[in-house]
């Protein structure tokens, strides 16, 4: 008589246990050699940094669907050898103590539907998931955790720009956590570049309502036309030219930029990263192997003065110290000290320490060759294109305003109008500026927004047509800002009419 | 039309641009204009400088990622 196989549903079974000192106590070693290190140094970085978010309890799910493994499970692992399940466990971190009988106790308090305390208590403890794939070497799949606190103890700011709101149904009870999904490579189906393009489409895909690909639609996009190498799967890695193909399969357009100085890409990158873009890194190791992370925040420390004595404006990006990056080899939210490497040839070029969480410990450090950011399609006008005004802007506010002593900053980002025009409604414009912005122009869905600032806030936005190329004739309105000072409205009125833009005060 | 030197040594021509053909309102509001167009004529070397980032080579391109 034959055994029925794979005839019965799957059961679901929660098991709550206390976080380990090492996380890795929870994993089985494979059977066998493996052939890198076990555990894996992303299990040892999710434990160190699980720790300093003082995780004290995982509720594991031990039966779960997740759509980016059961889709590499359908174009790569359901054809091996090896019968890999096609679902896996999911691990929900807490920072408060929980044990099975008090999350019985949670379930029993919430019965009638009434009590929401249960949910509130574990949305309050809530840290993120980790999916874990029935993959021996290469276990953490979807993962997304919060980020550190804004603050750095040295006062540093850390913005984690390219973050946004997860819905999490753990059972009945609804969890969000803010955060940006990351997973380790399995090098079948997905090798880095794959993995951080699939982060990158985390951040940027749900602004427009697009589906967010899986890693099987990136590395079969990126393959349909060029191969980087013989094969396509397992996967040996993408080139640039293939994450430009992926991006666009997936119903956006990838903006390159070559990395030609320090300045320049910190203020790239502050320019897409707080815009809530998560470009992609291309660097390359100090043994000369390519590499692709992807950029999820920056920290800022103080604003450097203006190197140039002929120049009256600081820029804003050069307070920026860290970009912080998801590395698959690694794990989220690791610290990347950007730094001038000098090459031969007195060559400078942009440089990454790339350390584990708050700590000095270092992981390597690494060259950046490019940057890639995927973008909405209508999203036209670059960085590059808001900061060729917007650097004349700030200078002229920095002749115009000797009050401010070479304080007046320049930053540039993008915004949705929609969002801009509600931020506006805290700007203390009067009553006709604040109507004309609201209902009395269009606004492209996303605007490029050049604030001209001080230390202590803003003195006057230049709003910019983003489906436009170029910066100059994109110009909608010049926003007065409150701190702009008494009297200089009419500077900004002369600046605003040379713009050919409204003027909204 | 004038034609200045920039702080990069090149020659750098204030084109008139749309904008330029129309007359300011008052001296004032001239004396922004002139003071916009100076500036924009003195940061264009690092303008220039940013815009080079956008051109990309073939080797660039084929750059391959393939770290584990």
């Amino acid at each position: 008589m034959l055994s029925p196989r794979g005839h019965d549903y799957p059961s679901q079974e929660i098991q709550v246990v206390p976080f380990p000192t090492d996380l890795s106590q929870i994993f089985q070693t494979p059977r066998g050699l493996v052939e890198s290190d076990w555990p894996p140094t992303q299990v040892t970085y999710l434990s160190a940094y699980l720790t300093q978010l003082a995780c004290k309890s995982i509720v594991v799910e031990n039966h779960y669907v997740d759509r980016d493994y059961i889709s590499d499970v359908a174009l790569f692992y359901s054809r091996s050898l090896r019968a890999y399940p096609n679902f896996c466990q999911r691990l929900h971190f807490f920072r408060e103590t929980i044990d099975q009988a008090r999350w019985q106790e949670l379930v029993a308090e919430s019965n009638g539907g009434l009590n929401k305390t249960g949910e509130e208590f574990l949305q309050r403890a809530y840290l993120g998931f980790s999916v874990i794939r029935p993959l021996p070497g290469s276990p953490i799949g979807r993962t997304v955790l919060v980020t550190a606190e804004k603050m750095t103890q040295s006062g540093d700011t850390r913005e984690f720009g390219a973050v946004r709101e997860y819905l999490v149904h753990l059972g009945g009870f609804e969890l969000n956590v803010e955060g940006l999904a990351f997973q380790q490579q399995d090098q079948g189906v997905s090798a880095c570049a794959t993995t951080a393009l699939w982060t990158a489409m985390h951040a940027v895909a749900r602004k427009e309502a697009l589906a967010i690909p899986t890693p099987a639609d990136i590395t079969q996009a990126a393959s349909r036309y060029v191969l980087a190498s013989g094969r396509s799967l397992p996967s040996e890695g993408l080139n640039i030219q293939q994450i430009c193909e992926a991006t666009r399969a997936a119903g956006l357009e990838p903006l390159v930029m070559r990395s030609l100085s320090l300045e320049q890409d910190r203020a790239q990158l502050l320019g897409y990263i707080s815009s809530g873009f998560a470009p992609v890194l291309a660097i390359q190791t100090m043994q000369g192997i390519g590499h692709a992370v992807c950029a999820v925040g920056v920290k800022l420390g103080k604003i450097q003065p203006q190197s140039d004595p002929n120049l009256h404006f600081r820029d804003n990006a050069s307070a920026v110290s860290v970009v912080y990056i998801h590395d698959d080899r690694l794990g989220p939210y690791a610290s990347a000290d950007l730094y001038g490497y000098t090459q031969a040839h007195d060559k400078i070029r942009t440089a990454l320490r790339i350390r584990w969480p708050r700590t000095e410990n270092e992981m390597e450090h690494a060259i950046l060759d490019a940057i890639i950011v995927p973008v909405p399609a209508k999203l036209r006008l670059t960085v590059t294109r808001m900061r060729e005004l917007g650097l004349a802007l700030a200078e002229t506010a920095g002749q115009l305003f000797v009050q401010f002593g070479r304080n007046v900053g320049l930053n540039t980002r993008y915004l949705k109008g929609t969002e801009y025009r509600k931020l506006s409604l805290g700007f203390g414009l009067s009553n006709d500026g604040l109507y004309e912005l609201l209902f009395g122009m269009a606004l492209s869905r996303y605007i490029g927004v050049i604030e001209i600032g001080i230390p202590e806030g803003p003195l006057f936005d230049v709003l910019l047509d983003t489906t436009e190329t170029r910066a100059n004739p994109a110009a909608l309105a010049c926003v007065r800002r409150r701190l702009l000072p008494a009297g200089a409205e009419r500077e900004l009125a002369a600046i605003s009419s040379k713009l050919g833009a409204k003027l909204i005060g | 039309m004038t034609e200045r030197q920039n702080a990069a040594g090149e020659k750098a021509q204030a084109v008139p641009n749309e904008s330029d053909k129309r007359h300011a309102q008052s001296p004032e509001e001239a004396k922004i204009w002139e003071i916009l167009e100076q500036a924009r004529q003195k940061v264009k070397p690092i303008v220039k400088k940013e815009k080079e980032a956008e051109i990309l080579t073939g080797e660039l391109l084929n750059l391959r990622l393939k770290a584990h």
